[in-house]
């Protein structure tokens, strides 16, 4: 009796031990115990087919013994058949693959991606208007290609890997045939730790969506005018360095926090103040057909401002935030046939003004606030045909009474993946205090984009 | 043995039982599944088969999806961002792809790492260009027909290059992968002579395509594409190519048009209406149809589907 108890005793004991051990941790080794388990079950599994392929071979081996190899004459027979269907006539031998082959894409896999873009527009106003014309003191930008047929951009686009670790863009463009300019000329380092990118050179800042897109391939003919009055005639692109990081979270949505300290370029502020920027992306899938996106930015930077008399200098700042928001729609199995894109961005202005008195003192400071937003939807009516319209409406920074507003129906037809045209109508309304504008402005414009050479998909 | 000598041994197998769970490394069991990511379901189905529960595959292109217009979107930066192992068609079929791959922040699976598979390697290709290539010879793919898949001898090469893949990253269960490997290659065996068993009476069968996708598959299987919708590739049809077409078959007794799931009926069901041919939509990849769960009920699909159409066509068989 003493020994069938002891027998008990041992036989619980170990058994209670793991069990006791396991529950002596606390709750979050109940999710311990759960994998465990699993993996468990997956050695259980595995080993279950390691015994099956040794019982296998243990079969093969009893039957070679045995002269009747059965498995083995099976795999030779099904082998020999094998090789005589695919001998059979009509079989084209091909070649295999190996990489370097000589072929037309060597030199460029090699060295760098070498593209063109040519960018034409023909263009009629009215009310008649000539360039010669200005309006002195006018808030208004011309539109410098009004009434007549250009080559308005050449942009010329040399990209490669540098090393293992970081690659090279850079885009040179010419405007209506004239002298070379650099639109954009960066070097990314691609794979640093913590997830970080980081880019030094000139480059489109990442203030919005659309600011980082070249002229040629945006969907209408010219930036907003918001963009225009608040970033810049052809938007915002500065020297600097941007270091951007994608943020984990729990909900698995692609966040991307972008920073950037810029050099401004602007004719007159050179000095030492700088452009702080930050931008925050976010993606996220609707559905397989459907995304959105959202993103804000900001920026701050001091402009400098000399009194001709005296001299005297003083910063006064200005700050800029930005909303964009992305909608589309691009069902995966008819791509080619239809989709749809609504964008949007508003644009908040902050800056400081003043005068400067006798003295040199500064008087009459004041802060200037003003807004503009464009909105664009455009929807692929055939393979190559689309159709949209965007309105536009904006202040100014250094005016915040006055202000414009336009929209613009077009359509762009894709003769191939490479060449494209489309027709644009533009009506502008321009309202001033200081300089009171009586009739709206037309505009009709066709735009003729081709790409020769290496076309590099945009990004989303 | 007495029972006082049973209880001594019972207490030692007891602790040894205890011990061996508690200390024995079970790391390779316990260890986190592989992350894969494959640009197309193709590759994600061989993988798996390869992989088994000893990875996760993921893909990025759906098997409806036109492989060469793909959206970079960042939702796939992310995948990528946490991928050990990048599998790749290659041969330029998915110019998409690099920029998720410099978005991915991930130096694992770049060009040239050992996570980075080109599933293309050692694949035979065809249709591989020896004019001048230039962008008047349409949408050209300059190293050679990247459908490739669709020959399922090139399955091997492909499970290769995966197998090659995987042994690189996780080398203590390369005995493990090679044995899929084995079986993988003994399954496309088996099914392959059924496969040609099946259609060789049809061999030399000529058909129309809409897309230059199939070559591979034409080549393997014996029958002969003729021509396309398409006049060159990408390039949409015009009217008198679809007239040339309807003449040619017409002329040619051409009764069937093959087509991939993404592409307009349209034009081939007009093409059909004029000629009496049989529109056949075919997958190009695993679930480019509902139902196709994996590289091998693909071709059933496929096979099955072109002999439908020779038999309801009145295709004369060879036998």
């Amino acid at each position: 009796m003493r020994r069938i108890l002891i027998h008990i005793y041992c036989i619980s004991f170990f058994s209670i031990i793991p069990v006791v051990a396991l529950a002596s941790n606390d709750t979050s080794d109940k999710d311990a115990l759960s994998r465990q388990v699993q993996e468990l079950q997956s050695m259980v599994i595995e080993m279950k087919n390691d015994y099956e392929v040794r019982i296998n071979e243990m079969q093969d081996k009893i039957a070679r013994l045995e002269g009747k190899d059965s498995k083995a004459v099976d795999d030779d027979s099904l082998k020999k058949e094998l090789v005589q269907l695919l001998d059979e006539e009509g079989y084209q031998p091909a070649s295999p693959y190996t990489p370097g082959y000589p072929s037309g894409g060597k030199w460029q896999n090699l060295m760098l991606d070498i593209g063109i873009i040519g960018d034409s527009l023909a263009n009629v106003t009215w009310p008649e208007r000539s360039i010669d014309e200005g309006r002195a003191g006018s808030p208004f930008a011309e539109n410098e290609f009004a009434d007549r047929i250009s080559l308005r951009e050449i942009e010329l686009g040399l990209q490669g890997v540098l090393d293992p670790y970081a690659r090279a863009d850079f885009f040179l463009t010419s405007e209506d045939g004239g002298s070379i300019n650099v639109e954009e000329g960066y070097m990314t380092w691609l794979t640093l730790p913590w997830d970080l990118q980081v880019k030094t050179g000139i480059f489109r800042t990442s203030f919005g969506k659309m600011n980082k897109v070249h002229r040629p391939e945006i969907n209408q003919i010219d930036y907003p005018k918001p963009i225009k009055n608040f970033l810049g005639s052809e938007g915002q692109k500065e020297p600097g360095i941007s270091i951007s990081k994608i943020i984990p979270n729990p909900w698995d949505i692609y966040s991307e926090l972008t920073g950037e300290i810029l050099t401004p370029s602007d004719e007159g502020v050179k000095g030492k103040d700088q452009i702080y920027l930050a931008h925050l992306r976010n993606y996220i899938d609707i559905t397989d057909s459907s995304s959105l996106e959202f993103g804000l930015s900001f920026q701050t930077r001091d402009i400098s401002d000399t009194d001709d008399a005296t001299l005297t200098k003083r910063n006064f700042r200005q700050t800029m935030e930005g909303i964009d928001l992305t909608f589309r729609w691009d069902p995966p199995g008819q791509k080619l046939y239809k989709s749809f894109i609504w964008q949007t961005e508003f644009f908040a202005s902050q800056r400081e003004s003043g005068s400067f008195d006798e003295a040199g003192f500064t008087e009459d400071v004041k802060d200037i606030n003003s807004f503009g937003f464009y909105t664009f939807g455009e929807y692929q009516l055939t393979q190559r045909l689309f159709a949209g319209a965007r309105f536009d409406y904006s202040q100014f920074p250094t005016n915040d009474k006055d202000s414009e507003w336009s929209i613009s129906p077009y359509l762009t037809f894709w003769q191939s993946e490479f060449t494209r045209l489309r027709l644009e109508y533009t009506h502008l309304e321009r309202n001033s205090v200081t300089m009171p504008v009586e009739e709206g402005d037309n505009a009709l414009t066709l735009q003729a984009t081709f790409t020769l050479g290496a076309h590099k998909p945009h990004p989303f | 043995m007495t029972k006082g000598k049973f209880l001594q041994p019972t207490v030692i197998i007891y602790s040894l039982m205890i011990l061996s769970i508690i200390f024995l490394d079970y790391s390779y069991a316990f260890a986190k599944k592989i992350n894969v990511v494959t640009t197309s379901t193709d590759l994600r189905s061989i993988t798996e088969f390869i992989g088994s529960d000893r990875v996760k595959v993921e893909n990025i292109t759906k098997g409806y999806q036109n492989p060469h217009i793909v959206d970079a979107k960042p939702s796939y930066i992310l995948k990528l961002n946490k991928a050990d192992l990048f599998v790749k068609v290659g041969l330029d079929l998915e110019t998409w792809s690099q920029l998720l791959e410099d978005g991915a922040r991930n130096p694992q699976i770049r060009f040239g790492s050992p996570g980075y598979v080109d599933a293309s390697i050692g694949a035979e290709l065809l249709d591989i260009p020896m004019t001048k290539i230039d962008r008047s010879l349409g949408d050209i793919h300059v190293f050679g027909n990247p459908h490739y898949w669709l020959d399922p001898l090139n399955s091997k090469t492909i499970a290769q290059n995966i197998l090659n893949g995987l042994r690189r990253i996780s080398p203590e269960n390369a005995d493990y992968f090679k044995e899929n490997k084995k079986r993988f290659d003994n399954e496309i065996d088996t099914h392959l002579v059924k496969w040609l068993r099946k259609i060789k009476p049809y061999s030399g069968t000529k058909v129309i395509a809409y897309h230059r996708t199939w070559s591979n598959l034409a080549n393997r299987f014996r029958f002969e594409i003729v021509d396309y919708v398409e006049p060159k590739p990408g390039i949409p049809p015009s009217p008198s190519h679809i007239a040339n077409l309807i003449k040619r078959m017409k002329m040619e007794d051409i009764k069937v048009i093959i087509k991939e799931p993404y592409y307009e009926n349209k034009v081939p069901n007009f093409i059909a209406s004029k000629t009496g041919a049989s529109v056949l939509t075919l997958p190009t990849s695993v679930e480019g149809i509902k139902g196709i769960k994996d590289y091998f009920v693909l071709f059933d699909y496929i096979t099955d589907e072109l002999i439908n159409a020779f038999v309801e066509q009145g295709i004369n068989s060879n036998d």
